[in-house]
């Protein structure tokens, strides 16, 4: 009892954790969003004054980009829970609680999801840190790139078993 | 086993797993793993898995989806949307399925600065259905309604899935928009037709309005002025050339939170509003991942190289090869999404309508207006997703899928319109 | 039938570069292997997209593809040597060059993850512009161009403009909206990208830049071949190969050129080429910039350029 008392404690500190990296991941939403206005700003300036006035910067493509990478990635492992699309035709009738034991053996396959993209990343990185590869404009390492998006998918593995855990013993009641 | 072999099970067992309440995104990222493993390796298959978030969220072309969410999401917060809805409304005052008629022509305004049929979708749902709910509409018809009218979005420019044909099929951008236009207003006359068809057939659908006055329905058009704003501002940046239609969906967000912060949105309103963008966000490219995985082993499978060869061997006439090209459409549109099905598809069926003699415009419009229809037919329409995800929860797949038929019929004769007049995709070319 | 081999590769299935490289290599190992070698083309992209290309070839997801080294930045710092001001003359030329410092062995350290076939490089990269003419550097001034590689945003700041980094696909719809005034493309570009039919003057410095390309081949599915199969595929490696698909580039930007003398466009070619004393400084500025910061990671680029120079004048362009 102790132990499920304490596993119950631990899915919700990561619910908890998941909720404030999808805040990270908004937050990268909105200042890709401010990089775009910026870039268009700069630029308009730069055209306008023939050049003169120069506050152009590189790079918008590819914070644009490498900023829809994380910030969804930061939101999956939240949104796991609800974010499903589930063809319920030919299962309507089946009892909540069978319902609730199918929800949580497929949402284990997403827990094991996010450490498979975890494992890939960690090639990538070992891969970009032997051959330097940066990224086009601003030259960042993909070994950095890489680094940022595992603390989303290693989420994603962690809340994948973490809600199944929730949906198995039935202590799933908040939505996400 | 061949390839086609293997490539036709896996899929039926899809469809089973599917059925057995599997989440779509799982299914397409399992089937795409399996098959691709029992076809080439199991190991590259792995590396596909590894992948696939990387490839698919770091793709430039995808980054206008979660801004036009955003977009819609600060539109409706900061009650846009609504307007616009209630602008629309007013004007069909007291008539039975007015909130569903407003609804569809909302999505077409809304379609003008969307590139995305999900965005327009999603952004209308938030709006229009809790209101048709409270108002008594049965679910399918509200959900069908903009289920449908999200897709409005894609002949109207800007649209994606026209220019990502241009660039398959070096097609002139320009032409495939232009092409576009005449096409997408037929829809959404066809659209307002079969909502008024089918409130007459079964006016337990929907119900009657409040009556307007002429001058509430001229208050009502002032509802859509700060909406109008936002439209002129995009529209006239891109025509403009301050901006791509890419760059355009952070503009709009842009505008849409201006004007949210100008009616006293706080801060806790706009986070709400950003965690909402991101779980709709989320749910999308849950998909698209599973999508990117499943491309692969569709493509290895050669299961669309096949069909192409059948038809070919059948020594057919343009308008049968047409008619055979767009049945393969609709197959492949149950189960694929429509930007991959134009990526996977279009640059092997090309060939075979040039050597038809189609003109490649009008084949582009058709082809992607079919392909759009995959988007509302079940099991897998990702408009229809996008709305499942953005209703209430007790809304049933089911139920939005039977709503959204009639527009398919719809559909259907705007297809027909346009292969019989192709007058209607070129007319406006010069 | 023996082996088959999946090559996903960039280029339309509409386009020269697909059918006359590389379904034409396709068919010749499918003829020359007594169809034990079978070939599936998957063009334009459509297996794998164009950034992943490299490593999908060396995890084996598909088995030989053609792709654009500068996909992957500074991932092969050496082989982009070849895309320097003043080292190519022509598609062939740069093909030449570059498959050249490859058989050498100056380029293996880039190449251990998988069994290249062959490298080559399109025609001379150039500027086309909407709206104005480019004779001196001064007329890039306040021009927002869309740039290929760094090596060229570099030059164009230099000279004042403005370098906006985009995928190529996507200078058509900026250029039409007036978000670019131009793009430095090789000619067979303003074809492929529709963008002839918008631009109003070309610009070509002899010599500028070029884009390099790999074809090549897991090796491990190459080494696990029968020896006779792996001789068809040897056959069909270096050098020639190289400069045919340099060639077909070459021949490509033909159409390019007719279309500009048949709508009457400006073409401006810059005397002397890199070396014109207007252009060059800004020429060996990026030039000089590029090779230092790869000599910095402690790689021969110096090495390397001084062979490629030579090499420059033993290839034909
Ligand atoms: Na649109
Ligand atoms: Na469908």
């Amino acid at each position: 009892m102790f132990i499920i008392n304490w596993i119950h404690r631990l899915a919700w500190l990561i619910r908890e954790a998941a909720f404030l990296l999808s805040l990270a991941g908004g937050v990268v939403l909105v200042g890709s969003m401010l990089t775009v206005l910026a870039d268009i700003a700069a630029r308009t300036l730069f055209g306008m004054t023939l050049g003169a006035i120069n506050l152009t910067f590189r790079g918008s493509y590819e914070i644009v980009r490498y900023g829809l990478l994380l910030s969804i990635l930061y939101a999956l492992p939240y949104a796991l829970k609800d974010g499903q699309v589930i063809v319920e035709l030919f299962t309507e009738r089946l009892p909540e609680r069978i319902k609730y034991w199918i929800s949580g053996f497929y949402i284990l396959f997403f827990g094991l999801f996010g450490f498979i993209l975890t494992s890939g990343l960690l090639n990538s990185i070992e891969r970009a840190a032997r051959s330097g590869q940066t990224t086009q404009d601003l030259g960042i390492p993909m070994a950095y790139i890489y680094w940022l998006a595992m603390v989303g998918t290693v989420m994603l593995g962690i809340r994948g078993f973490s809600v199944a855990w929730e949906y198995f013993t039935g202590t799933e009641t908040e939505s996400s | 086993m061949s390839a086609q072999l293997i490539g036709f099970l896996c899929i039926a067992g899809m469809l089973g797993m599917i059925a057995l309440r599997m989440p779509i995104a799982m299914a397409m990222a399992a089937t795409g793993f399996i098959g691709f493993g029992l076809i080439s390796a199991f190991d590259p298959a792995l590396t596909i898995l590894q992948r696939s978030a990387m490839s698919t969220l770091t793709s430039y072309s995808f980054s206008p989806i979660p801004m036009f969410i955003l977009m819609g999401v600060l539109a409706s917060k900061a009650r846009m949307s609504a307007e616009l809805f209630h602008g629309a409304k007013s004007l069909f005052g007291a008539w039975r399925g007015g909130m569903a008629l407003a609804a569809v022509s909302s999505c077409g305004v809304f379609s003008a600065i969307s590139g995305s049929s999900l965005a327009t979708a999603a952004s209308m749902s938030k709006v229009a259905l809790p209101e048709m709910r409270a108002r008594g509409y049965a679910d399918s018809l509200s959900t069908g309604t903009i289920a449908a009218g999200g897709t409005l979005g894609i002949m109207i420019p800007p649209s994606i899935a026209l220019l990502l044909y241009a660039l398959i099929t070096e097609q002139s951008v320009g032409d495939m928009f232009i092409a576009g236009i005449v096409p997408g207003l037929i829809g959404l006359g066809l659209y307002l037709l079969t909502i008024a068809i089918v409130v007459a057939i079964k006016p337990s659908l929907a119900t009657p309005g409040d009556p307007t006055t002429l001058k509430e329905k001229l208050v009502g058009l002032k509802g859509l002025v700060p909406f109008t704003g936002i439209f002129v501002l995009i529209i006239g940046g891109i025509y403009t050339g301050l901006f791509t239609p890419t760059e355009a969906a952070s503009v709009g967000a842009f505008g849409a939170l201006l004007i949210a912060l100008y009616r006293g949105m706080r801060l806790r309103e706009f986070v709400a509003a950003v965690r909402e963008t991101l779980v709709i966000s989320a749910m999308i490219f849950f998909m698209v991942i599973g999508a990117e995985i499943f491309g692969y082993f569709i493509n290895v499978s050669r299961i669309s190289f096949e069909l192409v060869q059948i038809v070919n061997a059948m020594e057919l006439t343009p308008l049968m090869v047409l008619m055979a090209i767009l049945l393969l459409y609709l197959l492949l549109g149950m189960v694929m999404d429509s930007i991959a099905m134009l990526l996977l598809t279009v640059p092997v069926v090309f060939p075979l309508a040039m050597a038809a003699g189609l003109d490649p415009i009008w084949f582009g419009i058709i082809t992607v207006i079919t392909v759009e229809l995959g988007l509302i037919t079940p099991p897998i329409g990702m408009n229809v997703f996008v709305i499942k995800s953005v209703a209430p929860k007790d809304t049933k797949l089911t139920d939005i899928f039977k709503g959204v038929l009639p527009f398919v019929a719809a559909d259907a004769v705007r297809l027909a319109l346009i292969i019989a007049f192709p007058v209607l995709a070129l007319g406006l070319i010069s | 039938q023996e082996v088959t081999l999946r090559l996903a590769h960039l280029w339309p299935e509409v386009s020269g570069n697909h059918q006359r490289v590389m379904q034409a290599w396709a068919d010749q190992i499918e003829e020359e292997s007594n169809g034990r070698i079978a070939v599936e083309v998957y063009p334009g992209g459509s297996l794998v997209p164009p950034p992943d290309q490299y490593d999908a070839v060396s995890d084996r997801i598909v088995d030989v593809t053609a792709t654009v080294q500068g996909y992957t930045a500074n991932r092969f710092p050496l082989t982009q040597i070849v895309e320097l001001p003043g080292v190519s003359d022509s598609g062939a030329h740069g093909a030449c060059i570059l498959q050249s410092l490859y058989d050498e062995g100056h380029l293996d350290a880039e190449y251990e993850d998988t069994h290249p076939l062959f490298m080559f490089t399109h025609g001379p990269g150039m500027f086309h512009v909407v709206g104005t003419e480019i004779r001196e550097p001064s007329d890039l001034q306040g021009l927002r161009i869309r740039r290929p590689t760094t090596v060229v945003g570099n030059i164009l700041e230099e000279l004042g403009a403005q370098a906006v980094g985009m995928p190529a696909p996507e200078s058509y719809t900026a250029m039409q909206r007036g978000v670019i005034d131009g793009v430095a493309l090789p000619w067979e570009a303003t074809i492929g990208f529709r963008l002839a039919e918008l631009v109003d003057s070309h610009t070509e410095i002899a010599g500028m830049y070029t884009l390099s390309f790999i074809m090549t081949m897991n090796r491990g599915v190459y080494e696990s071949m029968s020896a006779e199969n792996r001789a068809v595929i040897d056959a069909n490696s270096g050098l020639d190969w190289a400069v045919l698909a340099g060639e077909v580039f070459d021949d490509l930007d033909q159409a390019g050129i007719d279309d500009a003398m048949a709508n009457d466009r400006p073409i401006n070619v810059i005397e002397g080429g890199t070396s014109h004393p207007d252009w060059a400084p800004a020429m060996e500025r990026s030039l000089e910039r590029y090779l230092s910061e790869v000599e910095e990671r402690g790689l021969p680029a110096r090495e390397v350029y001084d062979r490629a120079m030579e090499l420059r004048n033993t290839c034909d362009a």
